[in-house]
């Protein structure tokens, strides 16, 4: 996807996350440009969640780099070969440039929707009080929640809690999105409210990667499609073609499985 | 039964309930402060003070309070602390109550989904910021029945002070029974006013839990799409 020379924003070398024996992802190697959007699909248990997880180091991995816009994400490989870790300041000032979105949304319970989406700017940009309020608001309008900016998560839909969250995510300005499966918890109503923020964020270029059971989703907003199966990246390609074509058995075993291929 | 000296004695034995529920109370306000303290460390704190929390705790726990207030009437004047008959009760109460007060606000701290710490770490916030507005305002909620629990344990364990001679509702009650031996009046009296400050102190507790902190903590059950066996 390297046409026009740019350079990638992020970019996964041979990560690698064990869970005791058991490998939970494998050697994954990933690179996303600036303006990209990527899809991660695979059998539940195939490590993409790990993969995504693994990027803004909720779950450090057991080998391997990620590397985000210039500076190594929780640690860095020197010149000899030695693991040098970020200091838990470290991470936590570079985890801000990482928006993420949960399969169970994880609002932050004793705070209405709007409190949920200034905390960030507030407390850890340091934005006064009647800046980071505007900021949110703008964004509760861009989520089509300005109504329910009083409102605490309890009192919110699913569909609801999880744009709350994706603002939230936003409000960080960050420099790439994740999601974990953010629909996965939602009825189909629900879970159109919700794609069509994250179809808006995609139309707006945000760099997104999204780990996701809607197949339709990727097919429509994805640029590249990852297929993944037992803590494997088995292989990679812009969805039109993977949906139709995929080089990979495996890949096409997935895609019957799914009825999507006959 | 004499109710003329019931009604006669009960001031007395009203003043000295106020004693009784100033230690109590001020007990455990003092033990929530540094109950927090350590139980934030026991939490997130370096782990090397971890085992002098959990001594602490282990040695609060296996020693009658009778105990801790003989050692703090004895031990404080002997390392230079003339402290009043008061303060020395609040001390030892206090000492008592941090061992329970850490162990509550520890499993507090605890139960917060983990979801709520990786949000926060997710949006860059710093362990210490995380605990102070995410974790420690929902735990509170959390906190406040054993901490009520631990209040009506605090009055009840004040009577002990009556050991050091602390004029609080026991000491009162038996003073008036040595001098006039009228057990029934005065037992009785004084299980009413203990029940009385257990009682209304419950009821503030459940007002607090139910007006101030009065947010419905989400536990959403997350589901995962099935996939086709592969």
């Amino acid at each position: 996807m390297n046409m026009n020379g740019a350079h990638p924003l992020l970019k996964v070398k041979n990560l690698t996350k064990k869970f005791g024996d058991h490998f939970a992802i494998k050697e994954a190697n990933l690179e996303v440009m600036r303006g990209e959007r990527v899809v991660l699909i695979g059998p539940s248990g195939s490590g993409k969640s790990t993969l995504l997880r693994c990027i803004n180091y909720l779950e450090v991995p057991t080998s391997g780099t990620v590397w985000l816009d210039g500076e190594y994400i929780g640690g860095r490989y020197n010149d000899d070969g030695s693991w040098v870790k970020d200091s838990p300041s470290q991470l936590t000032k570079k985890r801000q440039h990482i928006g993420m979105v949960f399969q169970s949304f994880n609002l932050f319970a004793h705070l209405s929707a709007l409190d949920n989406v200034t905390l960030g700017p507030r407390w850890v940009l340091n934005m006064p009080k009647k800046e980071a309020v505007e900021i949110a608001q703008q964004l509760l309008e861009k989520v089509h929640l300005e109504e329910h900016s009083h409102k605490l998560p309890a009192q919110l839909s699913g569909g609801q809690q999880q744009r709350v969250a994706i603002a939230r995510a936003l409000a960080m300005n960050p420099k790439l999105m994740l999601f974990d499966e953010p629909t996965s918890a939602l009825d189909p109503r629900l879970t159109n409210e919700v794609l069509d923020v994250m179809l808006e964020l995609a139309e707006e270029k945000m760099t997104m990667i999204v780990v996701t059971h809607e197949i339709g989703f990727a097919r429509e907003v994805a640029d590249v499609v990852f297929f993944l199966e037992e803590a494997t990246i088995v292989e990679s390609a812009p969805p039109a073609l993977l949906f139709s074509d995929p080089k990979d058995e495996r890949t096409r075993q997935f895609l019957v499985d799914c009825n999507i291929l006959k | 039964m004499d109710l003329n000296f019931m009604i006669q004695i009960l001031p007395r034995l009203l003043r000295a309930s106020l004693t009784t529920i100033q230690v109590s109370l001020l007990s455990l306000l003092l033990g929530t402060l540094f109950g927090l303290l350590m139980g934030m460390i026991r939490v997130l704190g370096p782990r090397f003070l971890h085992p002098f929390v959990n001594a602490y705790v282990t040695f609060v726990r296996g020693t009658p309070v009778a105990v801790q207030i003989y050692a703090a009437f004895f031990l404080l004047p002997r390392i230079g602390l003339n402290w009043s008959l008061f303060e020395i009760s609040v001390f030892a109460l206090t000492f008592n109550s941090v061992g329970y007060q850490i162990e509550i606000i520890r499993a507090a701290l605890q139960s917060i989904d983990k979801g709520q710490h990786e949000a926060a770490a997710a949006i860059g916030l710093g362990k210490w910021k995380a605990m102070w507005l995410i974790t420690l305002p929902q735990a509170a909620q959390r906190m406040i029945p054993p901490l009520t629990n631990e209040l009506a344990n605090l009055i009840k364990a004040s009577s002990v002070l009556s050991i050091i001679a602390l004029y609080e509702l026991t000491r009162a009650g038996e003073a008036i029974i040595a001098s006039t031996f009228r057990y029934a009046e005065v037992l009785i009296l004084m299980s009413i006013l203990y029940f009385l400050m257990i009682q209304s102190l419950t009821e503030g507790s459940n007002y607090l839990e139910k007006n101030v902190f009065n947010f419905r903590t989400s536990r959403i059950k997350t589901r995962k799409i099935k996939q086709p066996a592969g």
